[in-house]
């Protein structure tokens, strides 16, 4: 299947650099869903080691039209011509690329891809847009569990630089876990300055974003990598939330030779194997349709 | 602001074109800005846009690209080699003239791209001025320090991942995929060589002190046909991430940069 590629200029203001990704030749027909990729942090849209520009291509050689975009303020996107907060900002940028690839392209149900804060805007925005029919979480925020402490603490504990630490006053986090929630014990209307897992509301907030997809029936592919440090194995997600019911919706994996921007070129491709094949699991039979 | 494919469609490079904005009702000539690769790459893209525009601002018609097989442009990085990078600087230098009539192009380039820049001055007249900004010396030194090619064995650069013969051999840079055709080029690069060749108005401007800045100092003193001038100046590094100044760019080089190259007029 040959592809090809087209800047594209996204937003109301058409200041929003995108790259549309997809199928030419042999039938000139779109799938009826869309993906959109979005930033890493500040890392421009193609991604760190480019990984996005080959994911798209490998999508759109499957037939799945894909855009990548900066959001503004990152990338080639001008800065934002408005005072909105950051993530509202960008809340708002996802739902003009969705409208763009639903007026001009007939594309009608999405699959957000995000790596890290990436990946915390798609969860976030999903939330909000029921043409948002599923998500690829690479290595999101995640609630630490009994068994990420454990998991977390053997691996500590046998590293000398990690007693160091500790000892001395460092920034080892759960030392700085543990003052808290010994503050949090102490003082009863004591708040904890930054938004952390020991805020009372933060987790059950998070909890009820996650929970407003699932009751949509959003499926979830989670990629948690063994380079992200608030995460030590594929079902933390699970564990983190119990009361929501992710059952038959989630798939999820934990690469634990990877590193949290995938540096490595097997990583890489592993991940894209991963993507592609929840793809075909789950919307192979997402019919094909007319489409421009 | 105008992002855009330009080239064959075999080689499609992405472009982004900054129109000059009209300062005292001319414009003050093209500069096309020459990537660095790899991380550095990514990493100085922030940096580079922000130069950009202060160049268009500055009356300067510009336009920035990425080589094929990098950034948005077509092909693989396993397909791409430093040959052909400097037929794109060339290209784009065509395409600078073709979209705006100026004939007078400077070439700035940053790391790597100093060198193809470079390379590229020696034997286009077309080109001047020149700015290389942080350039690789020697390229053999360059490897050393990624640790690829034998050197300094106190290095404490990790030793790179060895990539299969089936997928074109060499090593992987950081991530990215360096085939062995193309650690060889890399090998052979030498700036002093180029630097002897070059006749456009030149500045080297160099944000940190490098180990290798008397050899530097060297090669521009054979620069006998070039008005040169070596600057350091200490600055954050455009190409490299540092956890305490990530969103930070080099401002006093980015300055100095559009300062000489409007004044070069």
């Amino acid at each position: 299947m040959r592809i090809t590629e087209q800047v594209v200029l996204l937003g109301h203001s058409k200041s929003l650099v995108g790259i549309f990704t997809r199928p030419v030749g042999g039938k000139e027909t779109l799938r009826d869903f869309g993906i959109v990729i979005l930033n890493t942090g500040i890392i421009h849209r193609v991604g760190h080691h480019r990984m996005y520009v080959t994911l798209s291509r490998a999508l759109a050689e499957l037939e799945y039209p894909t855009v990548r975009f900066d959001f503004s303020g990152i990338g080639d996107s001008d800065k934002p011509s408005h005072d909105l907060p950051p993530l509202e900002s960008a809340m708002s940028e996802i739902n003009e690329v969705l409208d763009w690839l639903q007026t001009t392209k007939k594309v009608g149900q999405f699959v957000l891809i995000g790596l890290c804060m990436g990946a915390d805007h798609a969860v976030l925005y999903a939330a909000t847009d029921p043409r948002v029919v599923g998500l690829v979480l690479i290595d999101p925020t995640m609630p630490p569990t009994l068994r990420y402490f454990r998991d977390y603490l053997q691996r500590r504990l046998l590293n000398a630089r990690s007693w160091i630490n500790f000892a001395f006053g460092g920034t080892s986090r759960v030392r700085l876990m543990l003052i808290e929630r010994v503050r949090g014990a102490l003082f009863k209307d004591w708040q904890p300055t930054s938004p952390t897992w020991s805020h009372p509301k933060l987790r059950s907030q998070i909890g009820q974003i996650y929970e407003a997809s699932v009751k949509r029936g959003v499926k979830f592919l989670m990629v948690l990598t063994g380079g992200w440090h608030q995460t030590t194995y594929a079902e933390q997600l699970v564990e983190a939330f119990p009361n929501v019911n992710f059952s038959g919706l989630l798939r999820s994996e934990f690469l634990r030779h990877s590193d949290h921007i995938f540096r490595s070129e097997i990583s890489r491709a592993q991940l894209q194997k991963l993507i592609l094949e929840w793809l075909g699991e789950n919307y192979a039979n997402g019919g094909i349709e007319n489409g421009s | 602001m105008t992002p855009f494919f330009f080239g064959p469609s075999e080689r499609r490079l992405f472009g982004v074109y900054d129109p000059a904005h009209d300062v005292e009702g001319a414009t003050r000539g093209g500069a096309v800005i020459c990537h660095p690769w790899g991380s550095e790459y990514i990493y100085a893209h922030r940096s580079l846009r922000q130069l950009a525009m202060r160049l268009s601002r500055s009356g300067i018609e510009t336009l920035r690209f990425d080589y094929f097989g990098t950034g948005d442009s077509a092909g693989e990085m396993t397909d791409a080699d430093l040959a052909g990078w400097k037929g794109d600087i060339e290209a784009a230098i065509e395409e600078l003239t073709d979209l705006t009539g100026t004939k007078a192009i400077a070439l700035i380039g940053l790391r790597l791209g100093a060198n193809l820049a470079a390379s590229v001055a020696a034997k286009r007249r077309q080109v001047n001025p020149l700015i290389l900004w942080d350039p690789i010396v020697s390229g053999k030194t360059y490897l050393q320090e990624c640790g690829i090619a034998k050197g300094d064995e106190r290095s404490l650069a990790p030793l790179p991942v060895v990539r299969a013969d089936n997928v074109g051999g060499g090593y992987e840079l950081d991530g990215f995929p360096l085939t062995r055709g193309m650690a060889h080029e890399f090998e052979n690069l030498d700036l002093t060589e180029d630097l002897a060749d070059i006749s456009a108005n030149t500045l080297v401007i160099l944000s940190a002190r490098m180990p290798w800045l008397a050899s530097l100092q060297r090669g521009v003193k054979q620069m006998s046909r070039a008005h040169v001038e070596l600057e350091l100046l200490e600055d954050r590094s455009a190409w490299v991430e540092r956890p305490e100044t990530i969103e930070a760019i080099p401002v006093k080089v980015i300055s100095r940069i559009v300062d000489w190259i409007t004044q070069c007029e």
